[in-house]
């Protein structure tokens, strides 16, 4: 235990004492938090309105009674100027019309509404898509109410799945706080990782290992680093955009459990990482783009609801959806219930993923012939 | 190739600290290190000689109970690595080839993190970090960061680390690779200091002046196997009467188009090419000399100085492998 703190310890020492790593690590999350948070401001607004409304197609069966309501609800979206309306004939011919980019978007109405949903074509991942979904989900519970909760919309994009828990909608810097913090999280974490890489090739390790340290210890020592590193950029994030932008992140007792979890998540990553590459040249360069994939597919670098279906479902079995889905819940004014399946989740997968870097980086000290 | 190997001196009958018997390492078909053995007794200085690639780190390796050895063992202070590696590891201090510190971190903090992890504490760790600062010259440095220190500054610091926890025996893997040779200096009086004080030292080098310079006993060692070991001089004496003749080398200017291994065959000789010089070793003696460069100037070899040099460490690796000990 004595020699794990020790590593860890130093880990902790060399990351503050490292002007220009510290300074990196949250400087960047940072600023495009600013960034991204005063450019999407708007689209996150309720009171959001494009430069020019977007063109919508509707292609409404005649004999549904539930039509005029629907028109209704997409006349008064067209009055404040969000959208133009344009009729079809069908189904075919409004998909003609998006395919042929002479709309944003097309609504389907079947006749059989609202037994069979309503079908909104559109680009995926266009805020286009998002807002024509937003305001058919809109116009779908005015007719179906009081199964509100129901929507019977199917959509060429994502559902929108509403945050458990939560009753309010984070705004841009808001949603960008945690955005950009479960994507860093993992370069928190590398920083350990990169560590133990270098030590490797440095003859450190040999020189620790010379001294009766053995592999386990010495291992387990910069992965306890790696988490308490971890856990300590999420305080910093937390407190600094608490500060600089005001944002609450929440219930204290889901932060605290959801950033246990989700520390343990990134340390569990890089874990494996360490293992299969053994270089720390490589494993900077791999690392960083497989990172900036998952912040991505985790919805780090845009919203989660203008996902197109097939990253939606994806984005379900990356760790960075899970943190943020917990953070957004918390924001959103869940608690520690709330998010407790996103942090078992998380738990879970970096307890695997660290099993995983262990056994294999094992397997390879043997394969070397290291004793 | 048969190895030359020169009767031990022993040291007044103390058990050796280090007892290297029929050590093997093998990476797949690649034999690393070929039943290597060798002995130091306490206070020696023995130098571990060979090109870059002999095999020198892979055998350190093995010594700091790093690698688990496919055959042979390592006696450390009596302690057996295969039985008892972590009491071996207690006796051994390691200076490994590469800069193994921390450069964002002062030299006081990387001393204090590797003296923790060797059991020291409080008082004593701080003796000793200050004690080892202090043979390598660095106490006026002790609170400054490593990246700010010199090439030569960081080597002095990494043999410092090797120290704490006081071992009584020390490995030093090439330790003056790279630096200037006002450090070297510094280093190799360090080296020495710490033998008068009592500390056996393997020193490993592919340069065989500072071998010659610190150690009694030497092995040499070439693709994995030790060729010739013993006392210096004995060791020296295996070249015979050969001496090394050097001859300018410059193909550029002329200097024919054969290259090393070409002229070794036609001159059935072992020749080398170091620096923009031809070391051709002449094994009967300086009186072979006349007949090789008159056969250098019938291959278009214009000869415009010579130099005829006693035998030494190298001239015996040349002699018995028919390559320099270079990088």
């Amino acid at each position: 235990m004595r020699i794990v703190r020790t590593v860890a310890g130093n880990q902790l020492l060399r990351l503050v004492t490292d002007r220009q790593a510290l300074f990196l690590l949250l400087a960047v999350p940072l600023a495009l938090n600013f960034i991204l948070g005063v450019s999407l401001q708007r689209a996150f607004s309720p009171d959001f309105k494009p430069d020019r409304p977007y063109r919508v197609a509707l292609a409404a069966a005649q004999n549904n009674a539930a039509a005029p309501h629907f028109r209704e609800v997409l006349r008064s979206a067209q009055e404040y100027g969000l959208i133009t309306v344009r009729e079809a004939v069908d189904e075919a011919q409004a998909r003609r019309l998006v395919t042929e980019r002479r709309t944003e978007a097309a609504v389907v109405l079947p006749p059989e509404f609202p037994a069979r949903p309503a079908l909104v074509i559109a680009e995926p991942g266009t805020v286009a898509s998002a807002v024509v979904e937003q305001v058919v989900r809109t116009a779908a519970a005015a007719v179906v109410e009081p199964e509100a909760a129901a929507v019977p919309v199917r959509l060429d994009v994502v559902a929108v799945k509403p945050h458990r828990g939560a009753t309010r909608q984070p705004g841009a810097t808001e949603y960008y706080a945690p955005g950009m913090s479960v994507l860093m999280i993992y370069f928190a974490a590398r920083y350990g990782t990169l560590s133990y890489l270098r030590d490797r090739a440095t003859g450190v390790y040999l020189r620790v290992r010379a001294s009766g340290v053995s592999r386990a210890s010495y291992l387990l020592g910069k992965l306890a680093g790696n988490l308490v590193v971890t856990f300590l950029f999420m305080v910093a994030m937390t407190v600094a955009t608490r500060l600089l932008f005001g944002v609450h992140w929440g219930d204290v007792r889901g932060w605290t459990l959801l950033t246990v979890a989700a520390s343990l998540a990134a340390a569990g990553l890089n874990a494996t990482l360490m293992a299969l590459i053994r270089t720390p040249e490589v494993m900077d360069g791999v690392s960083a783009g497989l990172f900036q994939v998952l912040g991505f597919l985790g919805g780090s670098m845009l919203p989660l609801y203008i996902f197109p279906d097939v990253l939606a479902r994806i984005s379900h079995v990356v760790p960075n959806r899970w943190m943020l889905d917990g953070y957004l819940t918390l924001l959103g004014g869940g608690g520690p219930s709330d998010v407790a399946g996103d942090a078992s989740k998380l738990a879970v997968a970096g307890f695997c993923l660290f099993a995983l870097g262990w056994i294999i980086d094992g397997l390879h000290a043997r394969s070397v012939g290291e004793a | 190739m048969t190895q030359a190997t020169v009767e031990r001196t022993e040291t007044g009958g103390e058990p050796p600290v280090l007892a290297v018997r029929d050590l093997v390492k093998r990476y797949g078909h690649d034999t690393a290190v070929d039943r290597v053995s060798f002995t130091i007794y306490p206070g020696e200085t023995f130098g571990l000689l060979g090109p870059n690639g002999a095999g020198k780190t892979t055998t350190l390796a093995l010594i700091a109970g790093l690698l688990r050895p496919d055959g042979g063992d390592v006696i450390v202070c009596g302690h057996s690595l295969r039985t008892a590696r972590r009491l071996a590891q207690r006796h051994l201090g390691v200076v490994p080839q590469d800069i193994a510190l921390y450069p964002e971190l002062t030299a006081v903090q990387n001393m204090n993190y590797f003296a923790t992890l060797r059991g020291l504490f409080g008082a004593e760790r701080r003796r000793q970090v200050e004690e080892a600062l202090e043979l390598v010259g660095l106490t006026e440095h002790a609170g400054q960061r490593v990246e700010r220190f010199s090439g030569g500054m960081k080597r002095r610091l990494n043999i410092a680390v090797g120290l704490l926890g006081r071992p009584r025996l020390l490995l030093l893997d090439e330790p003056t690779v790279g630096i200037d040779p006002q450090s070297r200096r510094h280093i190799l009086d360090a080296v020495r200091s710490l033998a008068a004080a009592g500390t056996t030292v393997l020193y490993t080098s592919h340069y065989m002046e500072e071998v010659e310079y610190l150690c009694r006993r030497v092995a040499i060692m070439d693709h994995g196997r030790i060729i010739a070991q013993g006392p210096l001089d004995e060791v020296r004496a295996l070249a015979g009467e050969a001496v090394v003749l050097r001859v300018p080398w410059r193909p550029a200017l002329g200097d024919g188009d054969m290259d090393a291994s070409q002229l070794r065959n036609v001159l059935q000789l072992p020749v080398e090419t170091v620096d923009s010089e031809l070391r051709i070793v002449l094994p009967t003696g300086a009186g072979q000399a006349p007949e090789v460069l008159n056969a250098l100037v019938r291959l278009g070899i214009s000869v415009d100085g010579l130099r005829i040099e006693a035998p030494n460490l190298e001239t015996v690796f040349l002699a018995l492998t028919g390559r320099a000990l270079r990088d």
